[in-house]
C-alpha cells in the first residue's frame, strides 16, 4: 500500500531554521544488540535455576570457608558466612526480577486504567480530585514510605512463602507506582478522545466503557509499556536500595542489595561480595535500558 | 443530471433541524442564532471562512455538541433527548477532514467496520467480517487494503474507510465536514464522486461543510454562507454563486474566481482575518 | 537529456543568457539512494511568473528546495544534470555560495505556517536582522516601514512591536514576503505560499505578488497543488508528475486546450474548472510515491490512452514551435 499522501502537507522548516550541526545525533542501537540485551536477563534467570544444581551449592547453606577470594571452585567468591557468591547472584535476580515485572505490571496496569477511566468520565470533579492525589503521591518521598510500610508491615513477615519483606515492598510500590502511570495514561487518553475517531466512535453509539477500554486504552498502553520497561530498571534499583538500608527483602533470601550492604564493610578485603551483586545489577539495568529504548522507537515509527 | 432528491412526497419531513441555535466554548460564542432545515434527500452546503462557525454548526447538527441556546433536533426529537445507545443516533453519521485522525490507528479497515456492524447495527459476528469487506470494496478499497491498518493506507484510502464506516448503518444523513481539504486534487475527485454515487443509491441527505465555493457548487443545491458566526446569505447554490446579493458573499465569490474585486486599491485590502 | 529551452532568450544548446534568471536542466535528485525527481527541465526568465504544479509525490517541493540549495537539509542530493541562477552553475556549490545568492537573487517564501517565522523574536527585530544582512549601514527602521508598506500591511508600526503568534495567517504570510524581498530578489519562490490560507487572504496575497513582480521586476515561480491559483497568477505553467515534468504551457492555454491525458485528468477532476452541473471525471488510483515507479510512461498505469509503446520508456520532453512542450509519446496521435 502506498504511504500517506495529502496536497500541500509539506511543512518545511524556513530557510536556515535547520542547521545540520544542530542535529542531534541518534546513537544507532543495532537489532542484535537488542536481541542480546532481552536474552540476557533470561539467561541470568535460566542460570539462577541451574547453578545450585551444577555447582551443588545451594543460596543459603554454608558451604565453604569464609571470604574466599575467587577461584574455580568459587568463580565469585564466598561471602562472610561461607555462601557461594556466584550461586547466590544469579538467584538474587528472580527476587528482583519479580519485584520489578509484579509490581511494575500491576502498576502500570492498574494506573493506566484509572487515568483512563477519569479521562473520560463525565464528573470533572473525580478527574481533578485522582489527579490531585497522584501528584500527592508522587511529590512523596518514596525512601520514606516504603520505610514506613515496612515498620507498619514488619520485614519479618513472611506471607504466601514469599521471602520476608516482600509484602511490604509489594505495597509500597504499588501504592506509589500507579500514580506515575496514571497521570500519563490521562494525558494520552485526553488527547486521543479529542481525535476524530473517539468522536465517530461516540456518534455511531459505542458506550464510554467499549471507546475506554477496546479504543483509548490498548494505545495508551502500548506507549506505557515503554515507559514501564524504563521503570522496571528503577525498581530494580530501588529494591535494591532499600535491601541495601536494611528495609527490603531480608536474609537469607538473597538479594543484590543486601548482599551488596553485608559487603560494605569488608569493601577492603572481600571487594568480590560488593562488586558481583553490582555488576549484574548494573548489566541488568543496561539489557532493560536497551530494550526499552527500542521499544519506545518502535512505538514511535508507528505513531 | 449529477444530484439525487427524493420525490417531493416526502419533502415535508425534516431529518435535522437547527431552531434559533447559539453555539459556542465557555465565554465565547462561535455560532449565533442559526435555524436551519435539513431535509431528506437534499444536499446543503455551508461555506465560509476558518473563524466562520461551520465546523462548530456541524458538530452540532450531528448531535456531538450541545446548544448555548436554541435546540437542535433530529426527526423531532432534540439531540439532548437522545441518549447514546438509541437508534436514532444511527440516522446522522459524520465524515470528517481528517482522515486519517478519524481511524483507530490499532485497527485494519475490515475490524473497524465489522465492529460498527456488530455493536451498532446489530449484524452477527459471524456475517460482520464479510459484510465489512463488502462495504468496503463498495467505498472503492481494493483487496488487500481492506485488511490493512490506517498507516499503510493513502489519504484517500483512508477517507473511503471512514465512508465506509459512516454508511454502515444506513443513515439517512451524511455530514461531512471538510472531507476533501486534505487530499490531492485527483482524490478529491473520486471522493466526490462516490458521495454523488452513494447519495443516489441510498437517498443520502447531504451536509457538506467547505470553504471551497467549487466544491458545493458541484456538490450541492443549496448552500448558507458563514461569517464570524452569523448566516449572511443562503439560498439555492446557483443562484448564491452566480448573482451573490450580500457584500461578503461577493468578495468571497470573486476571490474564489481571481477577478479584480472592487476593493482592490492600495491599502484597501480586505481585512486579513 | 537536456531539451532546449522553452524561453526565447535561452540558445538551442541550452546556454543561459543574462535574461534567464534560473534554469534546471535534467535535473535528476535523490533522497538515500532512492531518486525522487528523475529529469526536470525548467527555465525561468526575468521578471516572468511560471506555475509549478504538481500532486503529491510529483517532486515540486523539491525542485523549489533546489533553486535555493536546500537540498543538503532533507538529505537529498542531485545526482545528474544541472542548477543554475543567474547564469552561474550553482549545482555542486557550497552553501557559502549559496548564502550569497539567497535573499539577493534568489528567495523563498514557505508555506504559511507559524514555523516560518522565529516566534520568541518580534517582527521588526527579524526584519532588521535581513535587513542589515544585505546592507549594514541601512536606516533598518525606515526600510523595514518601507517593506511593510510594500507589502500593503497594515498597522506596520503595531506588526514590527508584535510577535508572529499574535498576527494573523495573512499577516504573518505578508511578513514572510517582506522578509523575502528586503534584498531585493531576482526570483522570489512561492512555496504552496498561500495554500493554508482563507479564500479572501489567498487572492490579496497572490494580488500583493503580482504587483511585487511589476514593482520590482522580479519572477516568480509559484508552485501550489491548486490550480486555480496558479491559472491566474502565472504567465506559463508547468506540470509535474512522479519526478518529472509532463507538460509546460501558456496557463491561458494549458487547462483549456491540455496535451498531456494528466493534465487533461487534474483539469477534469478540478470543480473549479468543470463547470456546474457537469460531472467530475475522476482518475483512478493514487500519485505513485517514489520507488514504485513504472518503467516507461509513469503515468500509464491510470492512463486512458496507454498502449505498449508507452511502456519502454519514460518519454521526452518535447518542446513544439509555439513553445509548448509535452512528455507524452502518443501526443500528436491524441486528442484530448
Amino acid at each position: 500500500m502506498t504511504a500517506t499522501t495529502q496536497a500541500g502537507s509539506q511543512t518545511e522548516p524556513a530557510p536556515g531554521l535547520r542547521r545540520r550541526s544542530w542535529r542531534l545525533r541518534r546513537i544507532h542501537v543495532p537489532s542484535w544488540l537488542v536481541v542480546v540485551a532481552a536474552a540476557i536477563p533470561i539467561l541470568i534467570v535460566i542460570l539462577g535455576f541451574l547453578l545450585p544444581t551444577i555447582t551443588g551449592y545451594s543460596t543459603s547453606a554454608f558451604v565453604a570457608q569464609p571470604l574466599q577470594a575467587p577461584s574455580w571452585a568459587h568463580p565469585f567468591g564466598t561471602d562472610q558466612f561461607g555462601r557461594d557468591i556466584l550461586v547466590r547472584c544469579f538467584a538474587a535476580s528472580h527476587i528482583d526480577y519479580l519485584v520489578a515485572v509484579v509490581g511494575v505490571g500491576i502498576s502500570a496496569t492498574l494506573g493506566s486504567l484509572i487515568g483512563v477511566a477519569v479521562a473520560s468520565t463525565r464528573l470533572k470533579w473525580i478527574d481533578w480530585a485522582v489527579m490531585r492525589i497522584a501528584d500527592a503521591v508522587i511529590a512523596f518521598p518514596f525512601i520514606v514510605l516504603a520505610l514506613a510500610f515496612v515498620v507498619v508491615f514488619g520485614s519479618d513477615t513472611g506471607f504466601l512463602g514469599l521471602p520476608q519483606g516482600m509484602p511490604a515492598l509489594f505495597a509500597a510500590f504499588l501504592l506509589v507506582g500507579w500514580a506515575y502511570y496514571a497521570r500519563l495514561a490521562r494525558s494520552q487518553a485526553v488527547s486521543l478522545r479529542s481525535r476524530d475517531f473517539v468522536t465517530a466512535a461516540r456518534l455511531m453509539g459505542y458506550s464510554n466503557a467499549r471507546i475506554s477500554l477496546r479504543h483509548v486504552m490498548p494505545i495508551v498502553m502500548a506507549t506505557t509499556m515503554a515507559y514501564a520497561v524504563g521503570d522496571a530498571i528503577i525498581t530494580v534499583s530501588l529494591t535494591a536500595s532499600l535491601s541495601f538500608l536494611g528495609a527490603g527483602i531480608g536474609p537469607p533470601a538473597p538479594e543484590w542489595g543486601q548482599m551488596m550492604f553485608d559487603g560494605r564493610s569488608l569493601l577492603e578485603i572481600a571487594w568480590w561480595m560488593t562488586l558481583f551483586p553490582a555488576l549484574l545489577l548494573v548489566v541488568s539495568g543496561l539489557c532493560l535500558a536497551i530494550i526499552a529504548d527500542h521499544s519506545i522507537k518502535r512505538i514511535e515509527d508507528r505513531a | 443530471m449529477t444530484r439525487a432528491s427524493r420525490p417531493a412526497g416526502l419533502a415535508s419531513e425534516v431529518l435535522v433541524a437547527a431552531d434559533a441555535v447559539s453555539l459556542g466554548y465557555g465565554r465565547t460564542i462561535v455560532v449565533r442564532d442559526v435555524s436551519l432545515h435539513i431535509r431528506p434527500g437534499t444536499a446543503t452546503g455551508i461555506a465560509g471562512e476558518s473563524g466562520s462557525g461551520k465546523s462548530t454548526l456541524a458538530k452540532a447538527l450531528v448531535g456531538d455538541l450541545t446548544p448555548m441556546a436554541g435546540r437542535v433536533t433530529v426527526n423531532g426529537r432534540s439531540w439532548s433527548d437522545v441518549h447514546r445507545r438509541d437508534p436514532e443516533r444511527r440516522r446522522v453519521q459524520m465524515i470528517f477532514q481528517d482522515p486519517y485522525s478519524a481511524l483507530n490507528p490499532r485497527m485494519t479497515a475490515r475490524q473497524a467496520i465489522s465492529e460498527t456492524l456488530t455493536v451498532v447495527c446489530g449484524v452477527p459476528r459471524a456475517e460482520a467480517g464479510q459484510r465489512a469487506g463488502e462495504l468496503l470494496t463498495r467505498a472503492g478499497l481494493s483487496g488487500a487494503a481492506i485488511d490493512a491498518r490506517p498507516h499503510r493506507l493513502s489519504g484517500g484510502q483512508r477517507q473511503r474507510v471512514v465512508i465506509a464506516r459512516a454508511i454502515a448503518c444506513e443513515p439517512d444523513l451524511l455530514i461531512a465536514d471538510e472531507p476533501t481539504s486534505s487530499l490531492d486534487v485527483s482524490i478529491q475527485a473520486q471522493i466526490l464522486d462516490l458521495l454523488v454515487d452513494l447519495r443516489e443509491e441510498r437517498g443520502l441527505a447531504l451536509v457538506l461543510v467547505s470553504h471551497d465555493l467549487a466544491v458545493l457548487r458541484h456538490m450541492t443545491d443549496t448552500c448558507l454562507i458563514m461569517r464570524d458566526g452569523n448566516v449572511v446569505e443562503r439560498g439555492p447554490t446557483e443562484r448564491v454563486l452566480s448573482q451573490p446579493q450580500h457584500e461578503y458573499t461577493r468578495t468571497l465569490v470573486a476571490a474564489h474566481q481571481g477577478e479584480e474585486t472592487s476593493v482592490g486599491s492600495h491599502h484597501g485590502a480586505e481585512e486579513d482575518t | 537529456m537536456i531539451d532546449s529551452h522553452v524561453r526565447d532568450g535561452a540558445g538551442p544548446d541550452g546556454e543561459a543568457t543574462s535574461a534567464t534568471v534560473a534554469e534546471i536542466g535534467g535535473l535528476a535528485i535523490s533522497i538515500a539512494g532512492r531518486e525522487i525527481v528523475s529529469r526536470v527541465d525548467l527555465a525561468i526568465a526575468a521578471s516572468e511568473s511560471v506555475g509549478l504544479v504538481g500532486e503529491s509525490g510529483s517532486g515540486k517541493s523539491v525542485t523549489c528546495r533546489s533553486l535555493i540549495g536546500m537540498l543538503g537539509f532533507i538529505g537529498a542530493s542531485i545526482t545528474s544534470g544541472q542548477v543554475r541562477i543567474a547564469g552561474r552553475d550553482m549545482t555542486s556549490a557550497s552553501q557559502r555560495q549559496w548564502r550569497q545568492l539567497r535573499g539577493t537573487t534568489v528567495s523563498l517564501v514557505p508555506q504559511a505556517s507559524l514555523a516560518g517565522l522565529d516566534p520568541l523574536i518580534r517582527v521588526g527585530a527579524q526584519l532588521s536582522e535581513v535587513i542589515r544582512r544585505f546592507d549594514s549601514r541601512a536606516d533598518t527602521a525606515a526600510r523595514s516601514l518601507e517593506l511593510l508598506d510594500q507589502v500593503q500591511m497594515r498597522r506596520p508600526g503595531e506588526v514590527l512591536r508584535a510577535y508572529p503568534h499574535e498576527l494573523s495567517g495573512g499577516m504573518r504570510q505578508r511578513a514572510m514576503i517582506a522578509l523575502a524581498i528586503a534584498g531585493r530578489p531576482k526570483l522570489l519562490i512561492a512555496d504552496e505560499a498561500t495554500t493554508a490560507l482563507d479564500a479572501t487572504v489567498q487572492r490579496s496575497v497572490l494580488q500583493l505578488l503580482t504587483r511585487l513582480r511589476a514593482e520590482l521586476g522580479m519572477a516568480l515561480l509559484l508552485v501550489s497543488h491548486d490550480l486555480g491559483v496558479v491559472r491566474t497568477a502565472t504567465d506559463r505553467v508547468a506540470v509535474m508528475y512522479a519526478g518529472t515534468v509532463v507538460e509546460q504551457a501558456a496557463s491561458t492555454r494549458i487547462f483549456n486546450r491540455p496535451r498531456h491525458p494528466y493534465t487533461a485528468g487534474l483539469t477534469a477532476a478540478d470543480p473549479a474548472l468543470v463547470p456546474p452541473g457537469q460531472r467530475l471525471r475522476s482518475l483512478l488510483g493514487d500519485p505513485p510515491q517514489p520507488g514504485a515507479w513504472a518503467a516507461g510512461c509513469r503515468f500509464a498505469p491510470r492512463c486512458g490512452y496507454r498502449q505498449e509503446v508507452c511502456d519502454e520508456s519514460l518519454p521526452p520532453l518535447i518542446v513544439a514551435a509555439d513553445g509548448d512542450a509535452v512528455a507524452c509519446v502518443r501526443a500528436a496521435e491524441i486528442s484530448l
